[in-house]
């Protein structure tokens, strides 16, 4: 059995007013109290989120904790009962949602696979930028249009579609559009469904 | 809303079974369900009377004492604590029963041994009349209080869920007539407070943690937890790996809650009454308990 301390004594004393290490109506605490010193509790908080994978914008309940180091763990996510929308359901995919932050297997640099190779490489984002970049100057100007069949003018290029993933936030789906807009592109569609 | 008598009965075997569970598995807690044990049976007969008798709302407190109190006096005496039984022999005479009984009954306060004897001894009988004994008792009705007879909740806990990817809804109890009703999982059951930010979930490590096979979603219990000692805890594991301590800063309260998706054998009330080491870390943290539980804590 291990020793209380005299301060361990105080403490006890707080918890029922009655004598030493007894509770109010008279239970032995020391077990329990024992027990409570081995315990290793911790605080979470609990917040709303919205699931990012598609317009049906399930509710979540996301449980953080925040690291000594400051930074915040994400601990958890499940659906919110309390939300009309969903329930407390989520589809396999929003049921995942934590993995977005938190997978170890979550690619973290940009990879390359050069036309006829058969293996990825790891290149920088500079690399893939100026890569990407290329490819949109050379199939815009390769297709661009500036006259329909009638002799309209329409200046659009329809040598290139878009897609815009599930996980965009309003602000990126509105960017993207007005950029590829620019463009000239038509063919614009967003995976706002599962 | 009829509940068939037998699903109602079922519910004292169900604590009577828990509390020897818990009795074993967890030491800490054998002295106060021991006591607990004891009582129930005293507890069981009088709601069983009172299931027949059905007496008038105006006379639950006089039906009590005359037909209830004896035999809750006696368990106690024979099987509670020994500063318990000492105090209520000190203090009481047939004729204080009613005034401490109605007194309990509007939320005022009691002094320790009062609120336990009170609460032992009436709420069986509430517990029998069920919604009738919505007459009962003052204050307001549903939200934070019992939609039937006013009281606080004693706890809260997370239904068993049907679906592997449904969270279920919270309910909170009632501590004088055991009625449940759903309530919103991320509100303080005694203030209303919704900002995350005032409310702090306690749980033991290792429950739902980062990394480790984190839980993404909910777990079922297992058909096989229900009728086994699969659910037990496992000697390593988190004791109190179903249940969490509901903290708000706003009101310095907090409540027990119970999550019967993680463990199917679980019987809220009884859980309650047994954590004692988490009500000792939520005091720790400068904490209070909405309202104490039968045992006091
Ligand atoms: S992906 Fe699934 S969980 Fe997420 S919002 Fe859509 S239906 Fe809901
Ligand atoms: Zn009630
Ligand atoms: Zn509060």
């Amino acid at each position: 059995m291990a020793t209380v301390s005299r301060r361990d004594f105080l403490k006890l004393t707080a918890i029922g007013a009655g004598a030493i290490g007894v509770s109010e109506l008279g239970f032995d605490m020391a077990h329990a109290y024992e027990v409570r010193q081995q315990l290793r509790i911790a605080g979470a908080t609990e917040s709303h989120s919205i699931c990012p994978y598609c317009a049906v914008g399930c509710s979540l309940i996301a449980y953080t904790r925040k690291n000594a180091d400051g930074s915040t763990a994400l601990l958890q996510i499940e659906g919110d009962p309390d939300s009309p929308v969903n329930e407390g359901r989520l589809c396999p995919k929003g049921a995942t949602a934590m993995e977005l932050a938190n997978s170890n297997r979550r690619v973290e640099q940009p990879k390359y696979r050069a036309p006829g190779a058969s293996d990825w490489q790891t290149v920088s984002w500079d690399f893939v930028l100026d890569k990407v970049a290329q490819h949109i100057k050379d199939s815009r100007d390769r297709t661009f249009v500036t006259k329909d069949h009638d002799g309209k003018v329409v200046n659009r290029c329809d040598g290139i579609a878009f897609a815009g993933g599930a996980a965009f936030s309003n602000e990126e789906g509105y960017f993207a559009s007005k950029v590829l807009r620019s463009l000239g592109l038509v063919y614009l569609e967003q995976q706002a469904r599962v | 809303m009829a509940i068939s008598a037998a699903a109602v009965a079922n519910r004292w075997t169900q604590r009577r079974r828990r509390a020897q569970e818990l009795r074993e598995a967890w030491p800490f807690s054998a002295e106060v369900l021991g006591f607990y044990g004891a009582l129930l049976d005293a507890q069981e007969a009088a709601w069983s009377q009172a299931r027949m008798d059905v007496p008038a709302p105006a006379d639950v407190i006089s039906y009590t004492r005359v037909r209830v109190l004896p035999a809750i006096f006696e368990a106690t005496v024979r099987s509670g604590p020994s500063k318990l039984v000492q105090s209520l022999l000190e203090r009481y005479e047939v004729a204080d029963f009613e005034s401490i009984a109605k007194a309990w009954l509007d939320g005022n306060e009691l002094l320790p041994v009062e609120r336990y004897i009170a609460r032992a001894a009436v709420s069986p009988v509430l517990e029998a009349l069920g919604t009738a004994a919505g007459a009962l008792g003052s204050g307001p009705r549903g939200g934070r209080h019992c939609p039937s007879c006013g009281g606080r909740p004693q706890l809260s806990y997370f239904a068993a869920s049907s679906e592997e990817l449904l969270t279920p809804q919270r309910y909170l109890e009632c501590e004088r007539c055991a009625t449940s009703w759903p309530y919103t999982r991320m509100t303080c059951a005694a203030c209303g407070e919704s900002r995350s930010m005032q409310l702090a979930v306690f749980t033991e490590e290792g429950v739902a943690q980062a990394g480790r096979g984190a839980r993404v979603v909910r777990r079922q219990p297992a058909a096989a937890d229900l009728g086994s000692e699969a659910a037990a805890p496992e000697p390593g594991s988190a004791r109190f790996a179903h249940m969490r301590i509901d903290g708000c800063r706003s009101c310095s309260t907090y409540v027990l809650t119970v999550d019967l998706g993680g463990n199917g054998r679980a019987v809220p009330v009884v859980d309650e009454l047994a954590a004692l080491p988490l009500d000792l870390y939520a005091k720790e943290q400068g904490l209070r308990k909405i309202t104490p539980n039968l045992m006091g804590f």
